[in-house]
């Protein structure tokens, strides 16, 4: 896959003209994203998660023509998603709960801070809500500012390994990094500060009412 | 990178607390393989309607003003040759078939029904051309020159792609270098897009080999994406070992890619251009020792017609006509003066 950073609008336009590099491009620069994001709103239901971004990616083929470019297409695709989980809980005539899925922290220090030493349920639950507000910064992050981010921090890979593999030189690659650290603190204050889901569906099977 | 950039960089890293907090999180996760793949089948299949719908509607409302305009012959053609891929509704156009020796066959979806393929016939987004004892060779509206080994077979999956799903297949973009018209070659473990060049694709026992005879060429893979030049070959194996080494742009190595050569269209080529396609097609150099191309009229124009042979071959009928003659030497055609 090429990782080099896109330029949206072109690719969209590449894609209608039946360019299969591009429609590659596209699909696997959102599917995983979207489907994280998905899941996240369905009680990690996997296989309602795949029935929902199937859907959403059909959905957002059809209407490619109609993308403006005014926004991120993973924001339109997340719009899109949203839709389908909403008329999903409507169809099933399920109220969704409202959950708020973020603490009230806006600050990552103090994300850091309230991490107990103490190995017990209640600290794996505070990393298991790290892990998933970082997760979802990183995707609401340009795709090669999240992919860079990860390889060099969680994946261990070098500058020049990430440079090889973004088609650029060290020198582009340590400042992109430089950049995308910057986004990525400011995503996830964001996120920290804000109610991010206002929809979830329970974790029950489907079709059976709550 | 210098060492104190290098320091400045991991002092900054150090101090910042959305580094520990990503190391802490570790990887997002990806979706497994068999959802992906379902997923990606179902996506693909509606892209593929939305494009072939979009170019027949731009072939019918292209129709409709051409006979309005009483010229529907004219446009029709103009259709088929510049904008590719449109077609009456049914059947869309793709390629046309220049060459095909032996057992070439052309299927549609259902492997229940398919057809022998002639020189002249027409090749059709979707379908399936298969060599078993014999070769083809098929020209793409975009220009691109597409061979098939024996016991090949690719798809047409889109205007700009081929997949191959067994053998050999070779793409020649006879130079150009047309961004929007860039053609991919795609394997199960990888894709092959052309940067304006020549080269081979094959599947092996395990894993996929791609050779470059001239220009460039991105290999796009699980592992992420390698470039090579020509003379270069790269093999991937199924865990994602890739292995580059050198290959010579004449010789065995490509001796399939000259038996599936189309006739070359003699008549109203200019010899500059006989000898472009005769280095393009053999791999070899044009030499020049005795100045003979700067003397002679590089730009006279060639007469008559040549059967489907080997290149090197047509030297023997082409070059006498302009007093010349050629031999090979460590890669070079060599031209002297017809007699020496």
């Amino acid at each position: 896959m090429n990782w080099t950073p896109i330029d949206e609008s072109r690719l969209i336009r590449r894609i209608l003209k039946g360019d299969e590099a591009a429609f590659e491009t596209f699909y696997k620069g959102h599917v995983h994203r979207l489907f994280r994001f998905a899941a996240a709103r369905l009680g990690g239901d996997a296989d309602w998660a795949e029935d929902v971004v199937q859907r959403t990616m059909c959905i957002a083929i059809k209407k490619l023509h109609t993308f403006r470019g005014e926004a991120a297409v993973y924001t339109w695709l997340c719009t899109i998603c949203r839709r389908e989980i909403s008329a999903d809980l409507s169809r099933l005539d399920r109220q969704p709960r409202k959950v708020a899925l973020t603490e009230d922290e806006p600050e990552i220090r103090s994300a850091l801070e309230s991490l107990s030493v103490v190995d017990d349920p209640e600290s794996h639950a505070q990393r298991r809500e790290i892990a998933r507000k970082v997760h979802v910064a990183l995707d609401h992050l340009p795709t090669h500012y999240g992919n860079a981010l990860e390889w060099k921090y969680i994946l261990g890979l070098s500058v020049a390994e990430i440079a090889d593999r973004l088609a650029t030189k060290p020198k582009a690659a340590e400042s992109l990094l430089t950049r995308a650290r910057v986004a990525f603190r400011e995503a996830y204050a964001t996120l920290s500060s804000t109610d991010e889901m206002s929809l979830v569906a329970a974790p029950i099977d489907r079709g059976v009412q709550s | 990178m210098n060492e104190e950039t290098t320091n400045s960089m991991s002092r900054q890293e150090d101090d910042d607390s959305g580094v520990r907090l990503m190391q802490i999180a570790g990887p997002r996760k990806e979706i497994e393989s068999d959802r992906d793949a379902r997923i990606h089948t179902a996506v693909h299949k509606q892209w593929l309607l939305r494009v072939t719908s979009r170019r027949r509607m731009m072939w019918r409302s292209a129709i409709g003003l051409a006979a309005a305009a009483g010229v529907v012959g004219a446009i029709t053609l103009t259709l088929w040759y510049t904008e590719a891929q449109t077609a009456p509704e049914g059947l869309v156009a793709f390629a046309q078939v220049e060459l095909a020796s032996g057992d070439v066959w052309q299927s549609e979806g259902s492997a229940d029904r398919r057809f022998r393929l002639r020189k002249g016939d027409r090749l059709e987004i979707g379908n399936a051309v298969v060599t078993t004892d014999g070769r083809v060779a098929f020209r793409l509206a975009s220009g691109h020159s597409v061979r098939l080994d024996r016991d090949s077979g690719v798809r047409l999956a889109a205007a700009n792609e081929v997949i191959l799903e067994q053998g050999a297949v070779y793409l020649d973009s006879g130079g150009m270098l047309d961004e929007d018209q860039l053609i991919t070659i795609r394997t199960p473990l990888g894709g092959v897009t052309e940067i304006g060049t020549q080269f081979e694709v094959r599947l092996l026992e395990e894993g996929v080999r791609v050779r470059v005879r001239e220009g460039r060429i991105a290999f796009f893979h699980d592992s992420g994406r390698d470039e090579f030049e020509a003379g270069r070959q790269a093999r991937l194996d199924g865990s994602g070992r890739l292995v580059v080494d050198d290959i010579p742009r004449f010789g065995i190595e490509w001796e399939w890619v000259a038996e599936t050569t189309p006739a070359y269209q003699l008549e109203g080529q200019t010899l500059k251009q006989y000898l472009t396609w005769l280095s393009r097609e053999t791999g070899f150099k044009i030499g020049d020792p005795e100045g003979r191309l700067e003397g002679a009229d590089v730009e006279a124009i060639l007469h008559g017609q040549l059967p489907a042979i080997r290149p090197e071959q047509t030297t023997e009928f082409v070059l006498p006509t302009c007093e010349l003659q050629a031999s090979v030497s460590n890669g070079v055609l060599v031209i002297r003066g017809a007699g020496k």
